[in-house]
């Protein structure tokens, strides 16, 4: 016998307790935890930080039910583990790209047309959400139907950087909300990013959303990681049916 | 001979957190040079079915022959002969010591002369094959013994449970690689009786390609000559092995094949070797500890012909540090992500053939993803023959018609895996 552990174990072994795996000589980590190490350790670390599992969850990029063993999002692949939308080339981790996003507009509780008649007054920029049957047939999404019914609603853009995305009313949302009902499940929870420029124009991004963003005319998405210059009644179309119109004044 | 073991993990574990994963590296250098006994069982699909088209069993009899050649001298072998019943077709069965011949020039020439008389007729009873085989290993219980089936059709001369029951009667008497002909064979029997075996899976579709798998499959078992590997696993108490699975080649579940060797040891078996090198996940549940416990989850001995050799600590540290618990290492990320792909791909095409389209449109979109970011490009080509459209928009879909070829090769290789790349 090499020695009696912490619990009082009589154990073979002198680095674990062969009962109960508890260290022999706690404290003592250098030769167990020094990476690539004794017995052939290797602590090679890759990916970043997740939310622990539950029992079940909720998927926080789209909303989706999950089992807690899943690591991915069936729906919208997002990772549970490393927080991340599939990784893509020009893809910024979302995470960040929130936390330095100032809180800009919000959709809250305002009337639509209270909103839109101020922005109008202030002749600023706006966005203005719609339902769009022709993106709706040109994606041909499977499982997802058109609205039978929606409002067009309009969002004031103020701040450095705004994110629009679908939150789903757990953490940071994004700064213009394009959730609840009906819901476009096929917009992302970061689907673009819109910088103001010095000149108070704004330029659009789109950081990795999982559906990709369509702008105009233009049948191939817009490269992730790649900025372009809004104008004046530019449309965007994202997810299933969603169409964004820019206004200027 | 030389046996190694690595393990690659991230010790750490978020408060609470009661699953301990780690990638098990073990790597045979080179081979023993021994060259101890083997028997080869070749067993051969002559139903009915085999004959339609012709050219089936014409090229199966020159895979058999190719499988023949290949054999070392001095290999015990057989050929047998399957429908719903096992026959012996060489040696013949009224021969002396009967059973089993003695691979030399003599004997092969005679065993592929045996097989110009080939004619397909009746069910197929693969169970009863596979008995057949386990009777014939026995005659030389101390030799490495392996067996090659191909089969091109269901199990459907013999109930489920008998076969079943079969495949359990074999598990440990010899390692089967099995292969589908054709496209009306079930890649799920394929995979529980080669997962049950320790065996590979393959699906052959053009049948002029049998030649060259099935001599590849034979020069691979004539190249393993360690018989009996297993990796002995020691968990704590109130702690328990929640899965162990061979990862590299191919994901082969081998949980429930542990051996026990005392109340907190089980040897799970990974069948013989030769010069290789293979990946397991191991998954460890262990009680919860509060943070800053440290714990030995599992210490992993590979045991080569009953010697245990190299080993390997699986270490669990609690801690309320996020960085480093939520960090995923490297090697246990990538097989996750390749056993995922495994998964999404069997569930997809089972709603596809069940006509649930959105469910197979839904996985084999994360699969199509998973296969990408896992660099697996052998199945991101097997993906895109049944799928069209970019998985990153709208626009992804199943084909409208997905040919049976191709969904029964995606779905027989769904288990195959590419081990991890070096860094970029």
């Amino acid at each position: 016998m090499a020695g009696t552990c912490p619990a009082g174990h009589r154990s073979a072994t002198d680095d674990y307790c062969d009962q109960c795996g508890a260290p022999m000589r706690p404290g003592d980590r250098s030769a167990s935890v020094d990476p690539g190490g004794a017995s052939g350790r290797t602590s090679e670390i890759a990916g970043a930080a997740g939310p622990a599992p539950e029992a079940t969850k909720t998927c926080v990029h789209c909303g989706s039910p999950a089992a807690s063993r899943d690591r991915f999002c069936e729906v919208c692949g997002y990772d549970f583990v490393s927080g991340d939308v599939p990784a893509r080339d020009g893809d910024t981790a979302p995470a960040d790209l929130a936390a330095e996003a100032p809180v800009a507009a919000r959709d809250g509780d305002t009337a639509p047309a209270d909103l839109a008649a101020r922005a109008h007054s202030d002749a600023g920029w706006r966005l203005i959400v719609d339902a769009d049957r022709a993106h709706f047939d040109r994606v041909r999404p499977d499982g997802i139907s058109f609205p039978v019914a929606f409002a067009p609603r309009v969002f004031e853009l103020c701040g450095d950087v705004v994110v629009v995305g679908r939150g789903d009313g757990r953490g940071p949302g994004p700064d213009i909300d394009l959730g609840g009902e009906p819901e476009d499940v096929a917009v992302s929870r970061r689907h673009v990013l819109l910088e103001r420029a010095p000149d108070g124009s704004y330029t659009l991004l789109d950081p990795g959303s999982t559906n990709g963003t369509l702008v105009n005319e233009a049948d191939q998405p817009l490269p992730l990681g790649r900025r372009i210059a809004l104008k004046d009644r530019d449309r965007l179309f994202i997810g299933a049916w969603t169409r964004i119109m820019v206004r200027t004044g | 001979m030389t046996f190694r073991l690595e393990v690659f993990q991230n010790e750490y574990l978020p408060e609470a957190a009661t699953e301990v994963n780690a990638i098990i590296t073990v790597t045979n250098d080179g081979p023993s040079g021994a060259g101890g006994d083997a028997v080869e069982i070749i067993l051969l699909d002559t139903s009915g079915s085999m004959a339609d088209p012709p050219s089936k069993l014409r090229e199966a009899s020159l895979a058999t022959k190719a499988a023949i050649e290949c054999l070392r001298d001095g290999t015990y072998f057989a050929v047998v002969q399957g429908s719903n019943t096992a026959r012996l077709l060489y040696p013949p069965p009224d021969r002396d010591g009967g059973g089993l011949a003695v691979a030399d020039s003599v004997t092969k020439r005679e065993a592929i002369a045996s097989l110009s008389g080939l004619e397909a007729s009746g069910g197929t009873a693969i169970g009863r094959w596979l008995l057949q085989a386990r009777d014939l290993c026995a005659l030389r219980p101390s030799a490495i013994h392996h067996a090659l089936l191909l089969t091109d059709g269901k199990n459907e001369s013999e109930e489920p449970a008998d076969f079943e029951a079969a495949i359990g009667a074999c598990v440990g008497h010899f390692q089967c690689d099995c292969r589908g002909v054709g496209t009306d064979f079930t890649p799920a029997e394929l995979r529980a009786m080669a997962t049950a075996l320790l065996g590979s899976v393959e699906i052959i579709v053009d049948p002029s390609g049998m030649a060259a798998d099935f001599r590849a499959t034979i020069e691979d078992a004539m190249g393993r000559d360690v018989g009996e590997v297993a990796l002995r696993v020691w968990v704590p108490q109130a702690a328990r092995v929640k899965f162990l699975k061979q990862v590299s080649q191919q994901i082969t579940d081998l949980t429930d094949l542990a051996a026990p060797v005392n109340a907190l040891t089980a040897d799970f078996p990974t069948g013989a070797w030769g010069a290789d090198a293979r990946d397991y996940h191991l998954c460890v549940h262990v009680p919860p500890q509060p943070v800053g416990a440290e714990m030995l989850a599992a210490r992993v001995t590979v045991v080569v012909n009953g010697e245990p050799g190299d080993q390997g600590k699986v270490l669990a540290l609690w801690t309320d540090d996020v960085a480093r618990s939520t960090r995923i290492n490297r090697h246990v990320a990538h097989y996750t992500g390749q056993e995922e792909l495994a998964e999404a791909v069997q569930a997809g095409l089972d709603a596809y053939d069940a006509g649930d389209d959105v469910t197979a449109t839904a996985r084999i979109r994360r699969a199509v993803v998973l296969a990408h970011e896992t660099g697996n490009t052998a199945m991101s080509d097997l993906l895109a023959r049944i799928t069209e459209g970019d998985p990153a928009t709208g626009t992804f879909r199943l084909k409208p018609r997905v040919e049976d070829a191709d969904r029964l090769t995606l779905d027989t290789r769904s288990t195959k895996t590419i081990r991890v790349q070096k860094p970029q």
